[in-house]
């Protein structure tokens, strides 16, 4: 596996320390996943953003779990591969949407719906992304009673918090 | 008088009480756990059900029953998960995902079960005990 690296200057909303740890496989990469029953698969090409590890508030409530490991995926290569009649969605704030199965609960992907980006819930993939987490993201929100290894960059908010001011990623 | 701790989903339809924990809190990271959560693991507290009480949004609560007989709870509205239970354990115990308690708590997860099914891509570097599958299987060399 061949690895690029991105240069600071396509991702300089993010901190130094978090572009130098994130990789990217070189090639195109089929990545495939589904929820917990089945019902509901999907599929896209690559990772087109760093793995985020997102403690904030309204993560933790979507996915009741520490914290939920999202990244971005280009809208366009995103398609629902079965069971979109089984999705549910839930509007967390205005313009963002958080897609469920219905049938079993399984939150699978993100959205606000006027980027180019859709975000994946990377706990329902099946392949092997081959990048790893970067960062800890919205620690500011993190509480004491969900413990998780600080085994990573930790920011306080969110990666482009300078730019916008939901607390959502 | 016993502290009651409060919990909700995400969208505030479904909400909870728990009078008092069970002292084993883990974080799990079965691929079942994976998908519900959609998180790289979930963290569930036992509760005696005894100890526990849905105050509102009861009818919004929707079941999922896997082929291995275990069953999950979630919001119908926002999709938040809320408990597991399985036909393995006590009946009198039902587990809450933690990260949908409002109030601290006064209990800390302390093991990381099921890493032998992990995801590939999570790396831990706590302390907690980490075993293979439950709490008596053997334990993951550090």
């Amino acid at each position: 596996m061949r690895w690029l690296r991105k240069s600071r200057g396509t991702h300089a909303w993010l901190p130094p320390r978090v572009i130098d740890s994130v990789r990217y496989p070189e090639e195109i990469q089929m990545l495939y996943g589904s929820c917990l029953c089945g019902a509901v698969a999907f599929e896209t090409k690559s990772l087109s953003g760093p793995i985020f590890h997102c403690n904030c508030q309204t993560c933790r409530k979507a996915h009741s779990a520490a914290f939920a490991t999202t990244a971005r995926t280009q809208r366009a290569y995103f398609k629902w591969s079965r069971g979109k009649e089984f999705l549910g969605h839930f509007e967390s704030t205005p313009g963002k949407l958080r897609h469920f199965c219905t049938k079993c609960g399984s939150h699978l992907m993100a959205e606000w719906t006027n980027e180019p980006e859709v975000i994946l819930r990377l706990g329902c993939l099946d392949t092997d992304p081959q990048a790893r987490p970067s960062t800890h993201i919205w620690t500011s929100h993190r509480v004491p009673w969900l413990t998780f290894p600080a085994d990573l960059p930790c920011l306080e908010e969110g990666p482009i918090s300078s730019t916008v001011d939901d607390s959502e990623t | 008088m016993t502290d009651l701790y409060r919990g909700s989903c995400l969208c505030g339809v479904v909400r909870f009480e728990i009078g008092e924990f069970l002292p084993q809190v883990a974080h799990c990271h079965c691929s079942m756990c994976r998908k519900f959560h959609g998180a790289a693991y979930a963290t569930f507290a036992g509760v005696s059900r005894s100890e526990f009480h849905w105050l509102e949004g009861e009818d919004a609560l929707k079941e999922y029953t896997a082929e291995n007989g275990t069953t999950r709870t979630f919001c119908s509205h926002c999709g938040s998960s809320l408990t597991f239970s399985s036909p393995r354990a006590s009946e009198e115990v039902v587990e809450i995902a933690l990260g949908t308690v409002d109030a601290d708590v006064p209990v800390e997860p302390n093991a990381h079960i099921f890493v032998g099914s992990g995801a590939n891509w999570t790396v831990l570097s706590d302390d907690l005990p980490k075993f293979e599958e439950g709490r008596d299987s053997a334990k993951v060399k550090e």
